[in-house]
């Protein structure tokens, strides 16, 4: 099931072309303003993960059933430290993920950020361009190997590009009140848009589900995490809502996707607890879902948790669980209603160094998302999956 | 007279008492101590500015080093390789970046006397020339 990695040029995206030229813009003004600042410096970061899955049921979260390699993601980031206020960031990155219902297959090098960040005051930035999405503990390092307990996120709270928002071709403004109390508050405020898909269910397409480019429209996001006096303990809120523009809604109309959370990140010394809650409501209309070829609009709610916990039993060696559990229903009573996903986790990490670490995970799933020949799974069933990765930082 | 002798000496700035570091600063700096709390938000980039809007320039020492192992624990409140995973964080979440490294103690003072609102740590046995030192308080 595998496929073969190609070098293809750079993906520029429907959006992402004005939105780096107005960051160019407000990156090349920023350098006139501020000619008469300490030397400007350019640092490169990267990451590199590549992981073996297998399963002993269909294709889940990449895991396939006859195991595969076409797992993995590499990013290279540069950041141009412009002058103490100011700074551009551009990453680059190509991801593989075998069979994945939740993140549509990813050929080429794409630009996953591209911004100018300016500091104004002690406790307030700016950011406009592409900006990657803050939304709970792991949206913005989802794919960084070294930083992550499972090499896959919980998809019942994080729902990969379907659901959800990696990243936003727009602005943020992020502010910390009471920066100087034990108890300072961390707000990030986001407007824009972001390229997704719908799916369709197409008998003719492997797996049966097709996707088509959508596109979500007036994204506005807030995030916000309470740090407390306990080193290591912040307790998160936040909510996202845009309008889903795209081939399958109604001629004229768009989806109103609404979603909030909630977040506990417990990290103290070798222990770790984090537990994570969303509750979405959307419209969709199942008639383009179901390809009825009429409309058939719906209104759907969903609700994902899970909980992590972990210990580093040794300095190198560390032991993670994790159990997470998804809803779904809508008001039509139309299929998939109730519980849809749950997973069992469980992974031992040796940690080579900070930026080395190699990772064995186990997982059984009762889950409606194992893809076989005949798609989704129409009921839930029982799937044992397992992955292997190393990751690297630097 | 032996307790107020004490508390007097307690008060005066100076090293962070049997933490094995003493806390430097840049000799125009009109501080005479820092709080642990605040010191650690300077380190882990979550405050730039002293209370009197200079901006603070922390400077670090290599991960190897014992000083840096002990001011990591005493001040960050985790271990060096947790800190270095928390500065992974931040530049993969494209929050920030982490404080320079210098190799030893005297690179760190030439760099606190020559950077106004620079702040780093150094070794208790080393002597702190031309620098101001900073109590560091709970």
């Amino acid at each position: 099931m595998g496929r073969e990695l190609t070098a293809s040029p750079v993906a520029t995206g429907r959006r992402v072309v004005p939105v780096m030229g107005l960051a160019v813009a407000f990156g090349l003004s920023a350098c006139l303003a501020v000619a008469a600042e300490p030397a400007s410096k350019v640092k490169i970061f990267g990451h590199l993960s590549q992981a073996y899955g297998r399963s002993d049921r269909g294709s889940i979260q990449s895991a396939t059933e006859s195991g595969t390699t076409d797992l993995g993601n590499i990013a290279v980031q540069l950041r141009w430290e412009i002058s103490p206020r100011d700074t551009a960031v551009i990453q680059l990155s190509h991801e593989r993920r075998a069979d994945d219902i939740f993140s549509p297959q990813q050929d080429e090098l794409e630009i996953d950020w591209a911004f100018y960040q300016r500091r104004i005051g002690e406790n307030t930035t700016i950011k406009v361009g592409r900006l990657n999405v803050p939304l709970g503990i792991y949206n913005e390092i989802r794919d960084v190997g070294t930083l992550l307990p499972f090499f896959n996120l919980p998809i019942s709270f994080y729902a990969g590009v379907l659901s959800s928002a990696e990243t936003v071709d727009g602005i943020a403004v992020s502010h910390t009140f009471a920066a100087r109390s034990d108890w300072d508050l961390e707000a990030d405020f986001y407007y824009g848009g972001w390229d997704t898909v719908q799916q369709q269910l197409s008998p003719e397409v492997d797996f049966g589900l097709r996707n088509l480019d959508a596109r979500a429209e007036d994204g506005l996001g807030v995030q916000l995490w309470l740090n407390t006096p306990i080193h290591g303990l912040r307790l998160g809120a936040g909510g996202l809502t845009w309008l889903l523009d795209g081939p399958l809604s109604p001629a004229g109309t768009k989806e109103r996707w609404d979603s909030y959370h909630l977040s506990l990140d417990l990290a103290v010394d070798r222990w770790m607890l984090r537990s994570e809650f969303r509750r979405w409501r959307f419209e969709q209309d199942f008639g383009g879902f179901l390809n009825l070829g009429s409309s058939l609009p719906a209104i759907a709610e969903r609700e994902g948790f899970y909980v992590q916990a972990g210990v580093w039993v040794t300095p190198k060696i560390g032991l993670f669980g994790q159990f997470e559990a998804a809803t779904l229903d809508n008001d039509l009573g139309l299929p998939p209603e109730g519980d849809f996903h749950e997973d069992l986790g469980l992974s031992v990490t040796y940690r080579f160094r900070h930026d080395l670490v190699a990772r064995v995970e186990y997982h059984r799933s009762d889950t409606r998302f194992p893809l076989d020949e005949a798609g989704p799974a129409p009921r839930a069933v029982e799937v044992g999956w397992l992955i292997a990765a190393l990751s690297v930082s630097f | 007279m032996l307790s107020l002798t004490l508390a007097l000496l307690m008060a005066l700035p100076g090293p962070a008492p049997g933490e094995g570091f003493t806390v430097v600063a840049h000799p125009e700096t009109q501080f005479s101590s820092v709080t642990r709390g605040e010191l650690s938000k300077i380190f882990l980039g979550r405050l730039r500015t002293w209370s009197d809007g200079t901006p603070a320039v922390p400077i670090d020492q290599a991960p190897e080093r014992a000083v840096r192992q002990r001011f990591s624990r005493a001040v960050l409140g985790r271990s060096v390789v947790m800190v270095e995973v928390y500065w992974k964080r931040m530049i993969f979440s494209g929050r920030g970046v982490p404080p320079d490294e210098v190799e030893n103690d005297r690179r760190v003072l030439e760099f606190v006397r020559q950077r106004p609102g620079a702040v780093g740590y150094i070794d208790a046995a080393t002597q702190p020339a031309g620098v101001r030192t900073l109590a560091l308080e709970d």
